[in-house]
């Protein structure tokens, strides 16, 4: 009789052991093995949106001030001219523009054999536009009702050349590479010292 | 022997879920793990201004008949700003961690685009007869003036520097979090900024 309790005792120890076996197996293969992979790359996106959320990424301001030229007929004006008096008045306008990229689309890989982070960033666009302030430069006859004119004449022109503006739009992307960079080069050595971040 | 074997299996599982640690014990050790070394560059400015360059008629004979011009170009150019790591401080008392951010500055030098200084991209005053045109060394004064125009500019500009300081906090702040390995309601960061 008490021979086939120590038989039942060791039979429950035994099945309690197996029990625990199967609970390591499996912790281990929830936590420990799995996708480093993944989970860097949710780590890394939600380490994004709050980034994103309390710096306020997307909105910085670039100084944009440029030339603007009034010509003094409309139907005969070279505006590549480079003599200033060719035009009624030339103005220098003061302002700035917002522009960026949209983080929501901002991509995040990760390469573990080659152990890269790589974040991919969609192209920069101009949000909009700002003047500021106008200086005539060869205009000290030109009289205070003309202001209004030179302020929408600065508007046009800022708008014009920052569309036209090659080096804008991908230093606004630059700008925010830059950022990210630092970021996550700062961030994945938490995860692993090997990790190397590429931003394209 | 079946016992002991359930309690170091019963140990491995407490590891494995972490019930058996106090991490706040390793706040401290973890935080210091960060590395607080060289400059971490966090925003990179674009610019796009107007320069005014004053073309000063010659000194020799001849300079009596040139007339004083002013030129003007447009020109662009980028500059780094961020802070310098080695002056960040992070102390940690309990479950308080104590960071104090340096104020932000210019890293390196201004990268102004050295072909918006061509002659052909100056607009100019009208001349005398005797012309005082624009020399290579005017272009290369005025590329000067725009490099150091843009650097003092960047350097007075609180809001610049206030971007590239509240991004560098933010960064630290992410920095702490992934090597504290706790989450946030488990300690505190008191931020102390320099200005």
């Amino acid at each position: 009789m008490e021979v086939k309790e120590v038989k039942k005792e060791n039979k429950s120890n035994k099945g309690l052991v197996l029990l625990l076996i199967v609970v390591i197996i499996v912790l281990v293969a929830v936590f420990v093995i799995p996708n480093k992979e993944g989970k860097i790359k949710i780590s890394a996106k939600t380490s994004l949106d709050r980034f994103v959320e309390k710096s306020d990424l997307e909105t910085v301001n670039f100084t944009y001030n440029v030339i603007a030229k009034k010509c003094k007929d409309m139907n005969d004006c070279d505006l590549k001219s480079n003599n200033i008096d060719d035009f009624e008045y030339v103005v220098s306008c003061k302002g700035t523009l917002t522009a960026g990229i949209d983080f929501k689309d901002v991509k995040i890989d990760v390469n573990s054999k080659e152990k890269k982070l790589i974040v991919t960033l969609p192209e920069a666009t101009i949000k909009e536009i700002n003047v500021n302030s106008t200086n005539f430069l060869n205009g000290k006859d030109v009289p205070a009702s003309e202001l209004p004119n030179a302020r929408k004449l600065c508007e046009d022109t800022t708008k014009e050349k920052s569309n036209k503006d090659g080096k804008l739009l991908p230093a606004a992307k630059e700008q925010a590479s830059v950022v990210l960079e630092s970021f996550y080069e700062q961030w994945v050595k938490a995860f692993d010292n090997d990790y190397t971040v590429e931003i394209k | 022997m079946e016992k002991k074997v359930v309690i170091v299996l019963l140990l491995i599982c407490l590891c494995l879920t972490g019930c058996g640690t106090n991490k706040n014990e390793n706040l401290e050790q973890n935080v210091k793990k960060i590395e607080l070394t060289g400059n971490l560059v966090t925003h990179k400015a674009y610019f796009h201004n107007v320069i005014e360059y004053d073309k000063k008629k010659g000194s020799g004979a001849l300079g009596l008949l040139e007339k004083d011009r002013k030129l003007f170009a447009e020109y662009t150019g980028t500059i780094k700003l961020g802070i310098d790591l080695t002056k960040v401080k992070i102390d940690v008392s309990g479950n308080q961690i104590n960071v104090t951010v340096p104020k932000a500055m210019i890293i390196g030098e201004p990268n102004v685009d050295k072909d918006d200084f061509k002659e052909e991209n100056f607009i100019e005053s009208k001349d005398g007869f005797i012309k005082n045109k624009l020399s290579i060394e005017d272009s290369s004064q005025a590329f000067n003036e725009a490099q150091e125009n843009m650097k003092e500019a960047a350097a007075n500009n609180n809001e610049l520097l206030s971007i590239a300081q509240k991004r560098a906090k933010v960064i630290l702040e992410e920095n702490i979090r992934q090597f504290s390995n706790l989450s946030e309601d488990k300690y505190t960061i008191n931020w102390e900024y320099q200005y």
